[in-house]
């Protein structure tokens, strides 16, 4: 009979609230019978809805209401007409005077929503970011191995080394080895190009993850000549497929072979970052990867393992070690392999990256925004328990305990702590979505952050904490009051002692948090607007960028460098179009290589036997196109695009790295190098430092060199155009695509977007943290504000008498003003200094945010210093003056 | 004793439980304040009003044993004392004192 009981819920409730007795008996009976007709004569919702009607209005208004003043003495003491029990009586009484005083908890309760919504939020982020196990089986266990890079960085391997480790090695369980393909399918319409990651048969078993749809490889099938099978992603299968399940099986050409069907990934599932093969829309066996697998040329492999049980991350390195040694030796060629060193890194941190002390010096901010917050409702609760000291020592000379007066204080304070902290999870809900739309890209799992059980629990334990924090001092100092000595004090003019103490304290400890907030944000503001005044080295007005990765039949280099020819050609000839050209590397866009350089009559580097530096192709309209001029010498032209030539050009970094002081142009070098016949090439230009990557960065040296000048081209170019006077830019996207296509129709166009939008993706990243934080700091100078405006406010009305006489006394109106300010500037003085020290010792976690300003940039400190002083004093100012306006004999008259 | 004043929702419930005579149970004294009075009652402010009157000593109070439709819990009837008897016959002759001669405004109100 579920329907012959009330809401549960409803029920407990009225439970709780009833004193046991006749009279919560016979209520609880006379609810019973009534809910049990409704709902035979009306509807069991209809009686629900009826029983929790009165269950709540029994809760609210249950307690004799004889008059409020007996009412209120009689709280906490049980009277002979109470029939509502103690806590929940609490509670009911502190609903009852939020009621009475909405002002004091609007302002408490929404002071607190902010700071717990901008840390959950926060928390939101860094937990989806950072401390959420990766969504792989047992996570933990998961090791990315490589060589090294010359910088430390985990390199790929090659093919045969990567092969002989998953072999041999007894560390780990599994070793599966991934790269990145591109898989082009020709249907109607346009070509469609996908990214694919050609990954071993062990991956997913390796993950602990399994096709939604059909099955993964078997280990036969990542054999060289086996039949050719594909993997589907979730997306593509939805989007060129439409998710049609009877694909499994199904035969498809892609780059122009045909693949069977045999699985889809669950939609959700994304490769490990650490593996860089991307977003893969499709998964290949390895065995069928689009490269020599037993060259030992090029590095192209990366590999995850899964340690062995038992087996630690130390050993399974050393084992990689003296494995790699004996594996080298047996190798044909070592060149390859000279100074190789094992490198291995957890999956997580290879994940996470380098956004954790970004993600902790913001979550720590929130924390510090929480805490004014926090102070400030402490500040109200301390004024508010001021005002009713009177109220409390009535109490507590009618025998109420000092314990129960601070239960039911401290009742209060949760109460508000949980009204602000279910605001403030709204808040936070807002705010991850908002943080998801506009942060900036590139941070590492921002799909997986999203507010869960986690948050829901983080943020209750917040608002407990908080509760605690601002209810603790005033419902200690409740328990400790004498009755006799309470109210002989509680006339005005009694803002001294301890509140006045702790109310003090409060002042000088936001005032020193706000500081060390608005330092923060005016440090990240200043590095964005240094930053977007660096000078790029070059122009982007108008200038479109298109790349292009040919497609696998363009297999020789002759094939390639007619491709590009002919686009580059074509795109010249394009109406509208004022300059083009083409590079393997773009501004801000990666690409280049990198070779080991020799430079005549230098020593590179006395250390190593080798420097490596980038190198980039380009042709002779690509630095024209983007407005680049010569510091020295001249560009490339079309003769040196010849077969044969020479002559390249350098950076500024290079030149005043090499050849510093004097000139570049005539030097001589050697950089990609395949003997030692390799012919020196001529520097004819020194070009400006055209920043690659990263505009915080310094710029690197880098050779620019003619694209038919080495021995080999990468499918991959990124060509260039810019709009003559007349006609929009973006009018040549449709041009430019079709450009390629009439070279060849079936070769696909992996972007096309304004310049412009590539080099603002670079500022996004620090123009987010300068607006997050200078949020942050702005809410928390408000709050501070309003804590120093409340505070001197309300001491000027308990010395109200005072300053009455000494104006009665032939004090002037500024004179008064003068006194209530010296006091509050002292605090503020204190509060500054505290402040301005934590943010000296502070700023160092900000570190690796700024560029071109220290942590201890003296303007920025002085700017903030005099904002906030100015700001507070203001504050203060209006209750001053107030206090000097008023007339000495209404002040006195009144009690 | 000095006579103890009421308030009008009092006056109103004192009244209710007049009317339904052989003993009043709080759920017929909301449903009679509702259908002859023409306003909503709340339920806590009812039992509050009954704990009070009763306290004041105008409600005395049985208890009966309870039935199974309301799951055994007991019962409290209530009956008007010859106190509240005498607070109702004082507020209706100060109410008639202070209307008499005011007819015509009420009719024209009304």
């Amino acid at each position: 009979m579920r329907g012959d009981s009330p809401p549960r819920l409803a029920r407990r409730l009225l439970e709780r609230v009833l004193l046991p007795g006749v009279v919560g008996e016979s209520i609880l009976g006379d609810l019973l019978a009534e809910y049990r007709s409704t709902r035979q004569a009306e509807s069991r919702f209809r009686a629900g809805l009826r029983y929790w009607r009165q269950a709540l209005s029994i809760a609210w208004r249950g307690r004799a209401r004889v008059d409020p003043a007996a009412a209120r003495l009689r709280r906490g003491l049980p009277g002979p007409g109470a029939w509502v029990s103690g806590v929940g009586g609490d509670l009911l009484h502190s609903l009852r005077a939020m009621r009475r005083r909405p002002q004091f908890f609007t302002a408490a309760v929404l002071t607190v929503a902010l700071g717990t919504g901008a840390t959950t939020t926060m928390f939101s982020v860094a937990d989806g970011v950072l401390w959420r196990p990766l969504p792989y089986a047992s996570p933990e266990r998961l090791v990315l191995v490589g060589g090294t890079w010359p910088d430390g960085g985990l390199a790929p391997l090659t093919p045969p080394m990567f092969r002989d480790w998953a072999r041999e090695t007894r560390s780990f369980e599994s070793l599966a080895g991934a790269l990145r393909q591109q898989l082009d399918l020709v249907a109607e319409g346009e070509p469609k190009r996908f990214s694919a990651g050609a990954v071993s048969a062990s991956l997913a078993p390796l993950l602990g993850v399994a096709p939604a749809l059909g099955r993964w490889f078997a280990a036969a099938e990542d054999a060289p000549g086996s039949e050719r099978v594909v993997v589907l992603g979730d997306l593509a299968w939805r989007t060129a497929w439409a998710a049609d399940p009877a694909i499994i099986g199904r035969s498809v050409v892609l780059n122009e072979r045909p693949h069977t069907v045999i699985g889809v990934m669950p939609p959700g599932f994304r490769p490990p970052e650490g593996l860089r093969i991307g977003e893969t829309e499709m998964w290949l066996p390895l065995a069928h990867a689009d490269i020599d697998l037993d060259s030992h040329d090029n590095a192209f492999v990366r590999a995850l393992g899964r340690l062995a049980p038992g087996a630690s991350a130390e050993a399974a390195h050393a084992e990689l070690s003296s494995l790699s040694d004996r594996l080298i030796g047996g190798y044909p060629a070592r060149g390859v392999y000279e100074d190789f060193e094992v490198s291995q890194v957890s999956l997580h941190r290879e994940t996470v990256g380098d956004i954790g002390p970004t993600l902790l010096v913001f979550l720590g901010s929130v924390g510090l925004l929480l805490l004014i917050a926090c102070a400030n409702v402490a500040h109200l609760f301390l004024i508010r328990g001021t005002e009713r000291r009177s109220e409390l020592a009535v109490r507590a000379a009618l025998g109420a305990r000092g314990s129960r007066l601070a239960r039911q204080l401290m009742t209060e304070s949760l109460v508000v702590a949980a009204s602000g902290g279910a605001l403030g999870l709204a808040l936070a809900t807002l705010g991850v979505r908002a943080f998801s739309a506009w942060g900036p890209s590139g941070i590492p799992r921002a799909v997986e952050i999203g507010v869960d059980h986690r948050v829901l629990l983080f943020s209750l334990a917040l608002a407990t904490v908080t509760a605690l924090a601002f209810g603790f001092a005033p419902a200690r100092r409740a328990a400790r009051v004498h009755p006799s000595a309470a109210l002989k004090a509680s006339g005005p003019g009694s803002g001294g002692g301890r509140t006045g103490r702790s109310r003090r304290l409060l002042v000088v400890a936001e005032t020193g948090l706000t500081l060390v907030l608005l330092v923060g944000s005016g440090l990240l503001i200043n590095t964005f607007v240094r930053l977007a005044r660096v000078d790029p080295g070059f122009s982007t007005d108008g200038v479109i960028a298109m790349n292009l990765s040919l497609r696998s039949s363009y297999e020789s280099r002759e094939s390639r460098l007619q491709a590009y020819r002919e686009i580059g050609e074509r795109l010249a000839g394009v109406p509208g179009v004022a300059a083009s050209g083409f590079s393997n590397g773009l501004p801000f866009g990666g690409g280049g290589s990198a070779g080991s350089l020799v430079v005549e009559g230098r020593v590179v580097d006395e250390d190593a036997p080798e420097r490596y530096v980038g190198w980039q192709l380009v042709d002779d309209g690509y630095l024209s196109t983007l407005g680049v001029v010569a510091r020295e010498g001249g560009l490339l032209t079309a003769a040196d695009m010849r077969d044969g030539a020479t002559r390249v050009l350098v950076n500024e970094a290079f030149a005043s790295e090499f050849w510093p002081g004097e000139r570049g142009v005539g030097r001589r070098l050697k950089i990609i190098r395949t003997g030692p016949e390799d012919p020196w090439l001529e520097v004819i230009g020194v070009i400006p430092d055209l920043n690659q990557g990263n505009l915080a960065r310094a710029a690197a040296p880098e050779v620019y060199l003619p694209y038919t000048q080495p021995p080999f081209i990468f499918p991959r170019m990124t060509f260039v155009a810019r709009a003559g006077a007349e006609g929009g830019s973006s009018a040549l996207i449709p041009l430019m695509r079709q450009v390629v296509w009439d070279v060849d129709g079936a070769q696909p166009i992996d972007w096309v977007v304004p310049l412009e939008d590539r080099i603002a993706g670079s500022l996004v990243r620090p123009r987010f943290y300068a607006l997050l934080l200078t949020t942050f700091a702005t809410v928390a100078l408000a709050l501070a504000l309003v804590g120093v405006y409340g505070t001197t406010a309300y001491s000027v009305g308990q010395r109200r008498r005072e300053l009455a006489i000494r104006l009665a006394l032939g004090a002037s109106g500024g004179g008064v003003v003068r006194l209530v300010m010296r006091e509050t500037c002292a605090l503020l003085a204190i509060g500054i200094l505290v402040g301005l020290a934590s943010a000296l010792g502070l700023s160092r976690v900000l570190g690796s945010l700024l560029y071109g300003v220290t942590g201890i940039d003296p303007a920025t400190y002085g700017a903030v210093t005099l904002l906030l002083a100015f700001a507070a004093a203001l504050a203060a100012y209006g209750p001053a003056r107030r206090a000097g306006r008023r007339d000495p004999t209404v002040a006195l008259r009144a009690n | 004793m000095p006579r103890a004043s009421l308030g009008e929702f009092e006056q109103l419930v004192l009244l209710a439980v007049l009317r339904l005579r052989d003993g009043a149970f709080a759920p017929d004294v909301s449903l009679l304040l509702e259908r002859e009075a023409g306003r909503g009652v709340s339920r806590g402010a009812l039992y509050s009003s009954l704990s009070r009157l009763e306290e004041k000593g105008m409600l005395a109070v049985s208890v009966q044993a309870g039935d199974d439709t309301r799951g055994g819990y007991r019962k409290r009837r209530f009956e008007v004392t010859p106190a509240g008897v005498a607070a109702l016959r004082n507020a209706r002759d100060a109410w008639d004192r202070l209307a008499a001669g005011l007819d015509d405004v009420f009719r024209e109100a009304g």
